[in-house]
C-alpha cells in the first residue's frame, strides 16, 4: 500500500545524475532554487556545507523546518534571489541551479 | 537569467562548476504500473515553458561566449513521478506552467487504471516520465 499520493523521483535519478556530474565530496555548494529542500537533502551529506536559497520565503521556511538534525550542522537555507547573491566573490566550489535558470 | 549566471560566476572559485538541471521541453510518457509490469498509457506535452527554456539556453550561450564558463558536460536523464490516481497526476501537472496544457486524457487514464487494478488485484499507479537535462559549466581557473 502506498502512503503518499504523489512520489517524485523515488529511484533517485536526479541526485544520482547530480552527484555523477561533479565531485561533491568536501566542497562548498550553493543551491539556487532550493525550494522546500527536497533535492538538497538527497545530496547534502556528500558536501562540506550547502547553502540553499530560494526567493519564495514559505518554501525556504519549509526547507529549514524539514532539515534533519544530521544535516542541520552543514546545511543552511536563506531567502535570496539568484540574481543578487548575498555572498562575497569566490566562496563556492559548486553552484547548483535546480530548475532555476 | 544572464544575471543569475553572472552572479554564479562571481561567487564561484576558479575551477568551480555550475550544475544546471532543468526539465526539457519535450513529450512526456505516462504508464500504468503494477508490481509486475508497466503498460504504456498516454503521451502529453510539456511545452508550457518553451519560451523560458529558450531564454535559459540563450543565457547559457551568452555565458559561454563571454568566456565566463566552458561547457564540460551535458547529460539527459529520466525524472519519474508516481501518482496514485489520474486526479493526483492532474494536480501535479497543474502546479507548474510546463505541463498545464499537456492534453493528457485524465478521465480515460483513471478508467483504465481502475480496470487494471480490478483485473490484477493490485492498486495500479501512474508513472510519468519527464526528461531532464543536466549541464555542467566550469569556471576557468588554475
Amino acid at each position: 500500500m502506498s502512503i503518499v499520493a504523489t512520489e517524485l523521483d523515488p529511484a533517485g535519478a536526479e541526485p544520482r545524475a547530480i552527484l555523477d556530474a561533479a565531485d561533491f565530496r568536501d566542497v562548498r555548494v550553493l543551491e539556487a532554487g532550493a525550494g522546500d529542500g527536497r533535492l538538497t537533502f538527497r545530496y547534502a551529506r556528500e558536501a562540506k556545507w550547502v547553502v540553499g536559497i530560494d526567493s519564495k520565503e514559505p518554501e525556504i521556511r519549509s526547507a529549514a523546518g524539514n532539515c534533519s538534525s544530521e544535516l542541520r550542522g552543514h546545511v543552511r537555507f536563506l531567502c535570496a534571489s539568484a540574481t543578487a547573491l548575498p555572498f562575497p566573490g569566490e566562496t563556492f566550489d559548486i553552484v547548483l541551479l535546480a530548475n532555476s535558470l | 537569467m544572464v544575471d543569475a549566471l553572472r552572479e554564479a560566476h562571481r561567487v564561484l572559485l576558479p575551477g568551480g562548476a555550475v550544475v544546471d538541471v532543468r526539465p526539457l521541453t519535450a513529450r512526456i510518457v505516462v504508464e500504468l504500473v503494477t508490481p509486475e509490469r508497466a503498460y504504456w498509457a498516454a503521451e502529453g506535452d510539456a511545452y508550457g515553458a518553451a519560451e523560458d527554456d529558450a531564454s535559459a539556453d540563450a543565457a547559457a550561450g551568452h555565458a559561454l561566449s563571454s568566456g565566463w564558463f566552458v561547457s564540460a558536460r551535458n547529460d539527459r536523464f529520466d525524472f519519474e513521478v508516481y501518482c496514485d490516481t489520474a486526479a493526483d497526476l492532474k494536480t501535479y501537472a497543474e502546479m507548474g506552467r510546463r505541463m498545464r496544457d499537456s492534453k493528457i486524457p485524465y478521465d480515460d487514464l483513471e478508467k483504465r487504471r481502475c480496470e487494471l487494478s480490478a483485473s490484477t488485484g493490485h492498486a495500479a499507479r501512474l508513472r510519468c516520465h519527464r526528461p531532464k537535462m543536466l549541464s555542467v559549466y566550469r569556471k576557468p581557473g588554475p
